[in-house]
């Protein structure tokens, strides 16, 4: 495979990913609890006005509402039947959002935990895997993001599940603070988090959706996984920081900004919970030129 | 840390140090007076919980199993054996709170510690010993994720709480009605989507709404902060499932 650039995807000619899904939703009336990928089948409209809102504040590419989309997420909720429409249709709205740009097929951890620390087999998670993965390919994702891991077993199952599609795959952690170490909820730091998906097949590495984390640890992490994998492209995606009880966010658009032309060059930049286009266009502003 | 002994002198069971604090145990006291004092002639057994405890901290559920069933058969008192338990289970809290275990062997240690009292809560019952306190928990409305609330219900009925788990998506009203039903002393919220913290807010409401004076409130989950529990009018707050613990406790104290 020639380098991060696969298919139509160069991922060192990205700069910007898009913000948050989920809480732009809420904003818009997504009730409390309910999974945002089902919005791709009751308010596609709203889903789409999210991407449009990203694309036009600078998102180099999109990423599908589909967080929750894979079948044990979706089996919570009775609707793991809907799984390929929901996956099919969260690619279509993002293509007609922003015709163009490249679409990042978004999955998320199953949620289980895996055996033997848990119940879940490995071949259960490939095959669950496989068939969110085979939904959004065959809608025509560019890329997967793959993000929020915390096992890295995990991550790595997830990861290369989606090597046989032949398409840029990115895979993000959320990492916590131990102490003055940063670490996931597995206790994994940045170096072995970083060496599972990379041997297991990913192009692009890093940190999204932090507990409790400033951008500044984000910088943190960024050279952490630089040190380990400096021939990757290193994406984070913070979040706006914990929301406060009126439903905002401590972080606004302008410490993102500051936050951004800090980073070094080389670094993909996007946000997760509580971003808006206005993080994303402030970002775009000081990242794109 | 003082070997955990358990010591059967028929219906005396007699657990820990001699001297709170000390290294002074039972068989310290035996070295003390080795061949002064005739064990046996009691026939009295020693079992060492210390395995047990063991099986918890390291996440060994067949062992944690098998060492309850062992001390049982042994004669040792269920509420020895559940001391056992939960030194094991405030062992890997402890552990956790220092970050020196993270959520995989917390899951294990709980998953021992209920197979364990699988087996021990029925001789509990037999033995007519009674939580003190009820708590009643679960994840609010809207949200699936129960592994931090488990974790915490684990620890509370480890820390000798009747517990009832109201399990995941739980709207107000149910809390209402549970606490109501059970006479809880404590209610355990728990969220882990930041899209669901507003039902936290709401279910607080219905809950003060109702009027439980003893009532206690608890809230906890990955986004919340001492801040947010403050502001919904919380009465407690507690990072983790180890902290749940302690937090509780000062709860019922005063």
């Amino acid at each position: 495979m020639p380098g991060p650039g696969v298919g139509d995807v160069n991922l060192n000619g990205l700069k910007v990913l898009d913000g948050g899904m989920g809480t732009m939703l809420m904003e818009r009336g997504l009730p409390p609890g309910t999974p945002s990928c089902l919005w791709v089948l009751d308010h596609p409209d709203a889903v789409a006005d999210v991407h449009r809102g990203y694309a036009d504040a600078g998102a180099m590419a999109l990423t599908t509402n589909t967080f929750g989309a894979n079948r044990w997420q979706l089996a919570l909720h009775g609707r793991e039947g809907e799984l390929a429409e929901v996956n099919r249709l969260a690619v279509e709205i993002a293509r007609t959002a922003a015709p163009g740009l490249p679409i990042l097929g978004d999955i998320g951890p199953s949620g289980e935990v895996l055996a033997p620390t848990g119940e879940l087999e490995p071949e259960e998670l490939a095959a669950g895997v496989r068939s969110q993965a085979e939904a959004l390919a065959s809608a025509g994702v560019d890329g997967f993001l793959v993000e929020t891991f915390s096992d890295p077993a995990e991550a790595a199952a997830t990861v290369a599940e989606l090597v046989p599609f032949r398409r840029p795959i990115l895979a993000t952690f959320t990492f916590q603070k131990a102490g003055d170490r940063l670490v996931t909820a597995w206790g994994t730091e940045v170096a072995a988090a970083c060496r599972a998906v990379i041997a297991a097949g990913a192009h692009a590495v890093g940190a999204n959706c932090g507990t409790d984390l400033t951008l500044e640890d984000y910088s943190r992490l960024a050279l952490l996984f630089c040190g380990v994998a400096p021939e990757r492209v290193i994406v984070l995606q913070p979040n706006a920081g914990p929301p406060d009880p009126t439903g905002g966010h401590r972080l606004d658009a302008n410490l993102f900004a500051a936050w951004a032309r800090s980073l070094p060059e080389g670094i993909l930049v996007g946000g997760c919970c509580g971003t808006t286009p206005q993080h994303i266009r402030a970002m775009s502003e000081v990242r794109s030129r | 840390m003082t070997a955990f002994m358990a010591v059967m002198t028929g219906s005396l069971t007699w657990l820990g140090p001699l001297v709170p604090g000390s290294n002074l145990d039972i068989f310290s006291l035996f070295d003390l007076h080795q061949g002064g004092i005739r064990w046996q002639r009691h026939r009295r057994q020693i079992v060492d919980l210390q395995p047990l405890t063991q099986s918890i901290v390291g996440g060994k559920r067949k062992d944690a199993k098998e060492h309850t069933e062992q001390a049982l058969a042994a004669g040792v008192g269920p509420e020895a054996i559940l001391a056992a338990l939960v030194a094991g289970m405030d062992e890997i809290g402890g552990r956790f709170q220092r970050n020196e275990a993270f959520v995989p062997e917390m899951l294990i240690a709980a998953r021992a510690m209920k197979e364990a009292m699988s087996v021990l809560e029925p001789e509990l019952l037999k033995a007519g010993i009674r939580p003190e306190f009820t708590a009643v928990i679960g994840t609010v409305q809207g949200d699936l994720h129960d592994i931090g609330k488990n974790l915490v219900a684990m620890m509370w009925k480890g820390a000798n709480f009747n517990v009832v788990d109201l399990g995941t998506n739980v709207e107000a009203e149910r809390f209402v009605a549970a606490a109501q039903e059970h006479q809880a002393d404590l209610v355990g919220l728990s969220a882990l989507l930041t899209t669901t913290m507003p039902n936290m807010k709401a279910t607080i409401e219905a809950l003060k709404a109702a009027g439980l004076p003893k009532t206690k409130i608890m809230v906890g989950g990955a986004p919340i902060t001492q801040e947010f529990a403050d502001e919904i009018g919380a009465d407690g707050f507690a990072p983790d499932a180890a902290g749940a613990v302690q937090v509780a406790r000062t709860l019922m104290a005063g």
